[in-house]
């Protein structure tokens, strides 16, 4: 039976709204500046920047999470600030959803979760400390999971965030050097997929994008799942484009 | 000062020795007495015979050495002039009958006339016995001389013998004399020149010595020395002229040094004001600033240059009247000849000088062919010859190797800089891209680039070896194609090197559509579809829904005119990503929302329709 339609396309003015420019996401570029990433893969233009002093990000398609001097920021998904909790941590590892739900930072100098319900922000200290280091994590419930690298071997160790007793851990793989919770499973890179460099240090730029960063920070490149695929795309993320 | 109390003599033949001599060690001879005849090989009037005498003290006490001579006769304290010593050591002390105390001395024949010659080798000595003193200090010994060995030589006439002709003269010059050979006045819009002549005397081939000119001031001298036919030797009997000419470029003595061999022989000229114009200073700078005066006798030289690099040397000439003239000088004329030179900034011609005043203009050396060039700067009748060389870059020809061809949008292509052959030198040079939209009004599109930087220069790095160019160490280099349809060319620049070029043409194509999502937000449907239009004339859009079962909802598509929409999009102000665009399409649904299954796009340009089509999640 059909179903009747009402195109709003008749409507004057409706269409030119909605036509824009397309984005992939934010990323944080070697100059420290957050910036968004406009355009299409294979054809991105960094936008200007819209934070500085970022050490670490992670956006999902709702809205992000920065780490900034001092502190550890919520912005929304047009890189508005929403909320912020204070830190001394230098070296943040942020963690957040696909839909930019279950903003996490694990501060590995004195081995806490920063957690949020809503916009405030909670810690919890691991108990026993965890060794390794972590590589990402992500937020199930009252659980982080923690993607730890330890001498070798790569784990699932999850964190029970009220008490910061350790709940479970789960031996993922063995030699690998780096890797990155993805949307439907575990990605493994230079082993399950295969990634332009060895060593990368990744960082979520929306629901489907990764920024991907080579080890001596010179080279980057975005990685966008679709579905079972994964596709790369070198990116200028040296610092602010020039003519 | 050494305080001689007596003077003894001891000729050879007459005492013990004190002091013996012997020849010293070779390679190939160990150390034997000298002789009390020493002949020396027969030596030609200005070569030079040596050897190395050891002088030992054969005595129980030390003796002091004060100096070694070749007496004219036994005995006799006067220099002979056909035999030198050289080596000596200022007041040797040689201690008693050791074998490792000992002088050397080189003791050559060096005749300046031919036929027999005699010397006495003398050393003259302190020998330290009954308590004297070889200083001041005490009671001084007793200096003695004793007369080693009687030298002789035979002198021969040179095999080679210089000459010269002046006025119908011929001049034997003295080598290495204080007189010099003087070339006289001569105007500086004139020249004087000297053949010289190199007349073997001997019985056999004889080599030619080395024939320089050594000049005061380097790289401009009013002399110029032209040996073209002298061959390398000369038969017996046969003789070879080379030519010195004065062809001064400035007033005032001009000095220079003529080397044939070991002998040399002092220059000298004078430029004089003949004419008025004689009297003009003329100089030139360069373009780091360095000035010159230059002499007519050697050419002006400019900077060398690359074939292909279209560069220029350019020489500022100043031409003065000298403010101590006592009047104007008139310059009828400057002129330039000669293949690759021009005259660029002169003043109308003729100009008169006032005393004190000056005229200038460029000359400009712009050879594009490999070779030397050579010209004549003419002002009035002072000539000065100009030369200019044009090389080929050691820097091999590069290429562009892509390993995609970037002629499409939305590519990421990699081009590497082949260089023809390894490169022997280190080079930094320039990757420029620019970008031509063929699509009227849009000047640009942000999205072409290079990967490494977002930016449209690089700068690339050859090192000795290398066979590609390289950027922060990568020979393969990324760039993006963007998303609009123009023109896209590559420049690839090195100092003293053409530039290479290369463009690509991007032609305008259908929409490229990257994406489409679709989602139930009942009472709405959403289809969000991102893509590109290189040619930025999306005019319409066409939407067929199906149901769950996949039949087709809506009998014809529903074609909506989307031109003014994507047209404000493409050409507004705030869009900064180029053909990219991403457009959204909300419909409000009046019933289920779930029995909506999935949606057909299609999206129109001038190039033609794309379509795309996504289930409803």
């Amino acid at each position: 039976m059909f179903r009747s339609l009402l195109l709003l396309f008749g409507v004057s003015g409706l269409v030119a709204a909605q036509v824009q420019a397309p984005t992939q996401g934010f990323l944080r570029a070697s100059d420290q500046t957050l910036r968004p990433v406009y355009g299409i893969p294979g054809a991105y233009v960094l936008g200007q920047p819209i934070a500085s002093g970022v050490s670490a990000a992670a956006f999902g398609d709702g809205g992000g999470e920065i780490a900034q001097t001092g502190q550890i920021v919520l912005v929304d998904r047009y890189g508005k600030q929403t909320a912020a909790c204070p830190t001394q941590e230098l070296h943040p590892v942020l963690g957040i959803a696909a839909d930019g739900s279950g903003p996490l930072a694990w501060l590995p100098s004195t081995g806490t979760i920063v957690y949020w319900d809503a916009n405030q922000c909670n810690t919890v200290q691991l108990s026993p400390a965890s060794s390794g280091q972590v590589l990402d994590l992500r937020r199930d419930g009252n659980s982080a999971h923690l993607l730890t690298a330890d001498r070798g071997a790569l784990l699932d160790i999850a964190i029970d965030l009220a008490s910061g007793q350790l709940t479970g851990n789960s031996l993922l793989s063995q030699n690998t050097a780096s890797a990155v919770w993805n949307n439907t499973a575990l990605m493994i890179a230079d082993t399950s997929v295969e990634a332009p460099a060895s060593g990368l240090r990744f960082e979520r730029m929306s629901g489907d994008h990764w920024h991907a960063t080579s080890s001596d920070a010179t080279r980057h490149w975005v990685f966008e799942e679709d579905g079972a695929q994964v596709h790369w795309f070198e990116i200028a993320a040296n610092g602010a484009p020039t003519k | 000062m050494k305080i001689i109390a007596l003077f003894l003599l001891c000729l050879v033949t007459a005492c013990a020795q004190d002091v013996t001599a012997s020849l010293a060690p070779t390679q190939t001879s160990s150390e034997t007495a000298l002789p009390a005849n020493y002949a020396y090989p027969n030596t030609a009037v200005g070569g030079t015979n040596g050897v190395t005498v050891r002088l030992r003290d054969t005595t129980t006490v030390p003796v002091e050495i004060i100096g070694v001579i070749i007496g004219t006769s036994a005995g006799s304290l006067t220099a002979s002039s056909q035999f030198t010593v050289t080596g000596q050591v200022v007041d040797k002390v040689l201690a008693a009958n050791t074998a490792n105390s000992f002088e050397d001395v080189t003791v050559s024949f060096s005749p300046s006339a031919t036929g027999s010659q005699a010397g006495y080798l003398e050393v003259v000595y302190l020998k330290q016995q009954n308590g004297c003193s070889f200083t001041s200090q005490g009671t001084p010994c007793t200096a003695s001389t004793s007369v080693l060995s009687a030298l002789s030589g035979v002198a021969t006439s040179p095999a080679l013998t210089l000459t010269y002709t002046a006025a119908g003269t011929t001049v034997t010059p003295q080598a290495n004399s204080a007189t010099p050979i003087n070339f006289g006045n001569v105007s500086t819009s004139a020249s004087a020149a000297l053949t010289f002549t190199l007349q073997n005397n001997s019985a056999s081939a004889a080599a030619v010595p080395a024939i320089a000119l050594q000049t005061a001031v380097f790289g401009s001298s009013g002399f110029v020395l032209d040996t073209s036919h002298v061959p390398s030797s000369i038969a017996p009997g046969s003789a070879a002229t080379f030519i010195v000419t004065f062809a001064p470029g400035q007033t005032g003595l001009t000095t220079a040094t003529l080397t044939v061999g070991s002998a040399s022989y002092s220059l000298t000229g004078t430029g004089i004001v003949v004419a008025t114009i004689d009297a003009l200073q003329i100089s030139y700078y360069d373009s780091t600033g360095v000035r010159t005066s230059p002499q007519a006798a050697t050419p002006i030289s400019f900077d060398q240059l690359t074939a292909g690099a279209a560069s220029t040397s350019v020489l500022t000439f100043t031409v003065t009247n000298p403010s101590t003239s006592f009047s104007g000088i008139s310059v009828a004329s400057v002129v330039v000849t000669g293949s690759g030179f021009s005259l660029t900034n002169a003043p109308s011609m003729p100009a008169t000088l006032a005393p004190g005043a000056s005229l200038t203009f460029k000359l400009v050396f712009s050879g594009n062919s490999v070779g030397t060039f050579t010209g004549t700067l003419s002002i009035a009748t002072r000539q000065f010859a100009l030369t200019g060389r044009v090389i080929n870059s050691p820097l091999p020809d590069a290429t562009f190797v892509f390993d995609q061809q970037p002629t499409a949008s939305q590519m990421q292509p990699h081009l590497t800089i082949q260089l023809a052959s390894a490169s022997s030198i280190a080079a930094i040079g320039q990757l420029a891209m620019s970008f031509q939209p063929s699509v009227a009004n849009i000047t640009d599109d942000p999205a072409v680039q290079f990967t490494a930087t977002g930016g449209r220069a690089l700068q690339v790095s050859v090192a000795s070896g290398d066979t590609t160019a390289s950027y922060s160490g990568q020979s393969a280099i990324g760039f993006q194609t963007g998303t609009t349809a123009g023109t896209l060319t590559f420049t690839l620049t090195f100092p003293n090197k053409a530039a290479v070029t290369q463009s690509f043409s991007i032609n305008p194509v259908l929409p490229g559509l990257s994406s489409i999502t679709a989602v139930r937000q009942d009472p709405y449907l959403i289809v969000t579809v991102t893509g590109f239009d290189n040619s930025y004339s999306v005019n319409s859009m066409a939407f067929t829904f199906a149901d769950a079962s996949g039949a087709q909802v809506n009998a014809t598509p529903m074609t909506v005119d989307v031109s003014s929409a994507f047209h404000n999009y493409f050409f507004g102000t705030s869009n900064t990503a180029g053909g990219a665009f991403v457009v959204q399409a909300k419909f409000p649904v009046t019933g289920d929302v779930t029995q909506i299954g999935s949606i057909q796009v299609g999206i129109r340009n001038s190039s033609g329709t794309s379509t795309t089509s996504k289930a409803f999640q």
